[in-house]
């Protein structure tokens, strides 16, 4: 007979083998594959109320994911959504990487939505997400602090700096005239492109070519020596990070504030940061600082991607008709439009946005650009926040015109 | 020599009658009830659980195709059951307490180190992340294009008698009907099948119509028909739509190159991840086919370390910089939580309080003092500027900078170093200082000849790691300047306050297409054996000083 060791080794693989098969029980019962669609927490009520059951014979499981961009890179097949939510400058990655699928979407999947929208996925000669929402920022005015709202530059400038001494004179430490989070290069964009500044030129295609930078454009460093004289007067400063805007802002102590309609977002109970200020405010466009040149916001598209998992899953078409056809269809993009807390990309269900301040911020960026979704994308934040900081930190400010100079030649540098 | 916590004083023996049974109490009459068959149950059920893991987890990772995590998993789920199963002599016992450990040991700590050694001799990527077959599969995908004038489709799918699947399709554009097969279109006369309120063919006899839940559940062989037409094909694109698609790029596996079917380039494979085309230089348009693939490119990232000029260029300074904060930040550490030791380690009132206010700092996460800071420290809206009415640009500088970082880590790392002095300082006889007074020394003189060999013995390695950990201090230099104020004279993407590992954090994540993993994990040994080297050195330094005791 089995010894007291033999015994035990018998014991432990009875256990073994009745946990084993007890464990793998429960997958045995495959059911219809799902349609697994990855959202973030700010969208997740949102697709609650806009996603059916089931969608062509599968479930349809949302599932909330806090950092996509960096997940959907290095996950497995069996963890993969099929869709997911993300913004219009990830294609370039997401097409490097082959974590997406082409879409091919019919006249009719695209009557109903905005040109730019549709472009702001497009890359080489395909189309890569859908779109539902546009985002920008917009300038935030305190209606208390500015009575009558400023229709030029000049006058916005000068606005802004008597109020920030008036007060600083009544005593408030962290007064802000133009509350701008630093070094922020998507924040800053609308000025930069006053400016005359942009990124990329024109590949002649009709569509951009990354390795002509134009960051240091003959017209940019022309008007570049106004950042000398906002940073010399105190209008913008590398000090401001986006708390202190925030804070300063809803305290009462900056006439203007620029940021997006996040901040009308709101939580459980209604409340968001704008409609939760103590006084009013209107949200307008940055008006023009250089005449003939119009600011041009930096317009994020959201929209809806189908990962290359889909087609290994078995529900390939169904992702594929999900994204192309019922999210663009006018019940879908209207309940988007209505809880989705964004400007809708299908100008068709405007009217079902009733949120003023997101309607606003929708006007704010009328002349607005989509952010570019060539990967390179990656290497131009960085050197061009830098050219920011470097030239309005107060002091120890350099000339933005060698400030930006430095940014080009950086980007050309550590774009691959 | 025991440095941190107080020994318990041992648990007396009662007064027991003399019988040979002995008598225990608190936590070891505990353990004593569970030994003999309590405790082989326990072990018997806890085995039992964990190789019930195990094997359930068996067959995914055989179809997943995970073969290292398998054998990982099997050698050391058996190495477990030997070693706990085998009977308790006495050479048997030291692998029970230390086979758990190793097993995690090398799980969390080996594994990774291999896994970045590996991927420091890839091109791993944005751009290069898959393999060479799902990269070619991934490019003939995308490179099926919509033609200008291409027609969409809706569809029907239907199953004729033979088993064979095919497309019942009614143009967009023309209303006109076809059936399409592996072989081709055929027109379907207006008389002929079914059609629905908006004219569309939805059957014909002698085939089976699916319907759209029908058809999804078998997407997949869907997807891979193909209705052949002049210069590519129609493909579904919905369980109700299809459209003409042309394929640009094909893959030839003889010469291992992609042509382009519409004006016959030919791209060859570089050997480092991508197709190109060798008439296009590298920045023009069209010279790159996306994605690229994980490849072996040797020393290629070391060596980038050397002749890349945007490494190369501030690396000494970000280096001396890296060397300078380490060490100043032992020194000061210790410098300051020596002296409070020595001073609270006398009997005062309130010894105690003081000692729990000064360890404070250690028992707040790092991450949220260090924002903090960097709130408090800002230029111009910070509230020691404020408040002391002082104009130092804290962070915007970059000397003050570097000071800003020094001082943040005096006051994250101090209290550790009093910590820890205090036990050491408690370890010393108090007869060797009061020796030495009676034989005519100054308090000075005794603190240095007496007890500061005898504490270094004791908090020499400790020094040394905490000079290793401070080498790789990415939080602190993160998250108070990030990288510190920008270099103003250069064109370079180092800061002032960077150092060796926060540098690489910009150049490999925020640079090129995106992430470049493979520069990052050569750059990370490197620093490793910086790390290790200095290390070296200085244990065996501090060895030396134990001699002093012997």
């Amino acid at each position: 007979m089995l010894g007291r060791k033999g015994k035990r080794v018998a014991a432990v693989a009875a256990f073994a083998v009745a946990g084993s098969t007890l464990l793998a029980l429960p997958a045995a019962h495959a059911a219809a594959t799902p349609i697994v669609i990855w959202v973030d927490a700010n969208r997740l009520p949102v697709m609650q109320k806009v996603v059916p059951a089931t969608y062509q014979g599968h479930p349809v499981q949302l599932v909330e994911n806090t950092d996509i961009k960096t997940n959907i890179a290095t996950i497995s097949k069996d963890t993969a959504p099929d869709i997911f939510i993300g913004v219009n400058d990830w294609t370039g990655g997401l097409v490097a990487n082959g974590d997406i699928v082409k879409l091919y979407p019919t006249k009719a999947n695209k009557s109903r939505l905005t040109a730019g929208s549709i472009s702001a996925f497009a890359l080489g000669n395909g189309q890569w997400g859908m779109p539902y929402a546009v985002e920008n920022v917009g300038v935030v005015v305190n209606r208390k602090l500015v009575k009558t709202l400023p229709k030029t530059w000049a006058a916005m400038e000068k606005l802004a700096l008597a109020v920030k001494t008036n007060l600083k004179k009544a005593g408030a430490k962290d007064a802000i005239a133009l509350a701008v989070p630093q070094p922020d290069p998507y924040h800053m964009y609308p000025l930069f492109s006053a400016l005359g500044g942009y990124i990329f030129g024109p590949n002649g295609h009709g569509g951009l070519d990354p390795y002509s930078i134009k960051v240091a454009n003959p017209t940019f460093l022309k008007n570049a020596p106004l950042i000398d004289k906002w940073n010399k007067e105190g209008l913008i400063s590398s000090t401001v990070t986006g708390d202190i805007a925030q804070k300063a802002f809803v305290a009462g102590h900056a006439p203007f504030w620029i940021t997006g309609p996040w901040q009308a977002s709101k939580d459980a109970h209604g409340v968001s940061t704008l409609n939760s200020l103590k006084f009013p405010h209107s949200i307008i466009a940055l008006p023009q600082i250089i005449k003939g040149i119009n600011p041009k916001p930096f317009i994020g598209v959201q929209g809806f991607f189908v990962s290359k998992f889909a087609d290994q899953h078995g529900v390939g078409l169904a992702a594929r008709s999900f994204v192309n056809a019922f999210l663009t269809t006018d019940s879908a993009q209207k309940k988007l439009a209505l809880y989705g807390g964004r400007a809708p990309a299908d100008p068709f269900v405007a009217s079902a946005v009733t949120d003023a301040d997101i309607r606003a911020f929708g006007v704010a960026g009328k002349f607005g650009v989509s952010i570019p979704t060539v990967p390179q994308m990656n290497s131009v934040w960085g050197p061009l926040g830098d050219a920011w900081v470097k030239s309005t930190s107060g002091a120890k400010a350099i000339h933005a015109v060698t400030a930006f100079k430095q940014a080009q030649s950086i980007i050309i540098k550590t774009e691959q | 020599m025991t440095l941190l916590a107080e020994q318990e004083p041992a648990a007396p023996a009662p007064a027991a009658p003399p019988k040979p049974k002995k008598v225990r109490t608190g936590l070891a009459s505990l353990l004593a009830r569970f030994s003999g068959w309590p405790a082989t149950t326990l072990k018997i059920l806890a085995l039992g659980l964990l190789d019930a893991l195990v094997i359930s987890s068996i067959i995914p990772l055989v179809t997943g195709r995970y073969w290292l995590m398998l054998a990982f998993l099997i050698v050391a789920s058996l190495t477990v059951n030997i070693v706990f199963l085998m009977p308790a002599r006495p050479s048997w016992i030291p692998p029970k307490y230390i086979v758990p450990g190793a097993i995690f040991l090398v799980g969390f700590s080996l594994v990774p180190i291999i896994y970045t050694s590996i991927i420091a001799f890839t091109n791993y990527g944005t751009g290069h992340s898959l393999s060479k077959v799902e990269a070619i599969h991934a490019i003939q995908l995308s490179s099926l294009t919509q033609p200008a004038n291409g027609d969409a489709y809706t569809t029907t799918i239907a199953k004729a008698r033979s088993g064979e699947y095919v497309m019942l399709l009614t143009s967009q554009s023309t209303g006109k009907s076809y059936i399409g097969t592996t072989k081709g279109l055929t027109p379907v006369p207006k008389s002929l099948g079914k059609r629905d309120a908006d004219g569309n063919l939805v059957s014909i006899p002698g085939y089976t119509s699916l319907t759209p839940d029908q058809a999804s559940a078998i997407s997949n062989e869907l997807q891979a028909l193909t209705v052949p037409t002049a210069n590519g094909g129609i493909k579904l694109q919905a369980i109700d739509v299809a459209t003409d698609l042309v394929t640009t790029l094909k893959y030839n596996p003889k010469n291992d190159t992609m042509v382009d079917t519409t004006n016959g380039t030919v791209y060859v494979d570089n050997g480092k991840g991508s197709f190109i085309n060798p008439k296009l230089t590298k920045h023009q348009a069209g010279y790159e086919l996306l994605p690229g693939w994980k490849t072996w490119v040797g020393f290629k990232n070391f060596t980038g370390l050397i002749t890349n000029p945007l490494v190369r260029g501030p690396f000494l300074q970000v280096l001396v910089w890296n060397f300078v904060f380490a060490f100043m930040s032992v020194l000061t550490t210790f410098i300051v939580g020596l002296a409070l030791a020595l001073v609270l380690n006398r009997k005062l009132r309130g010894q105690r309080a003081y000692r729990s206010i000064l360890i404070l700092p250690y028992a707040i996460p790092a991450f949220l003092s260090i924002l903090v800071w960097s709130a408090l420290l800002n230029d111009n809206y910070g509230a020691i500027n404020t408040y002391l009415n002082i104009n130092i640009p804290w962070l915007t500088d970059g000397t003050w900078a570097k000071v800003s970082i020094l001082i943040v880590n005096l006051w994250l790392g101090m209290p550790y170093m009093f910590l820890v002095c205090t036990g050491a300082l408690q370890s010393i006889p108090a007869d060797l200082t009061e020796a030495a007074s009676v034989d005519g020394a100054r308090p000075m003189q005794s603190f240095r000849k007496v007890t500061l060999p005898l504490l270094l013995v004791a908090v020499g390695p400790l020094l040394v790691s905490s000079f290793a950990f401070n080498f790789n201090n990415f939080n602190l230099i993160y998250l108070l300047t990030g990288g510190g104020p920008p270099i103003t004279n250069s064109e370079t993407i180092a800061g002032q306050t960077d150092i060796l590992i926060s540098y690489t954090y910009n150049l490999a994540f925020t640079g090129g297409k995106g992430q470049q993993y493979g520069l990052a994990a050569a750059v990370s040994i490197l620093i490793f054996f910086i790390v290790a080297s200095v290390s070296l050195v200085a244990f065996r330094r501090t060895r030396v000083l134990e001699d002093v005791n012997r």
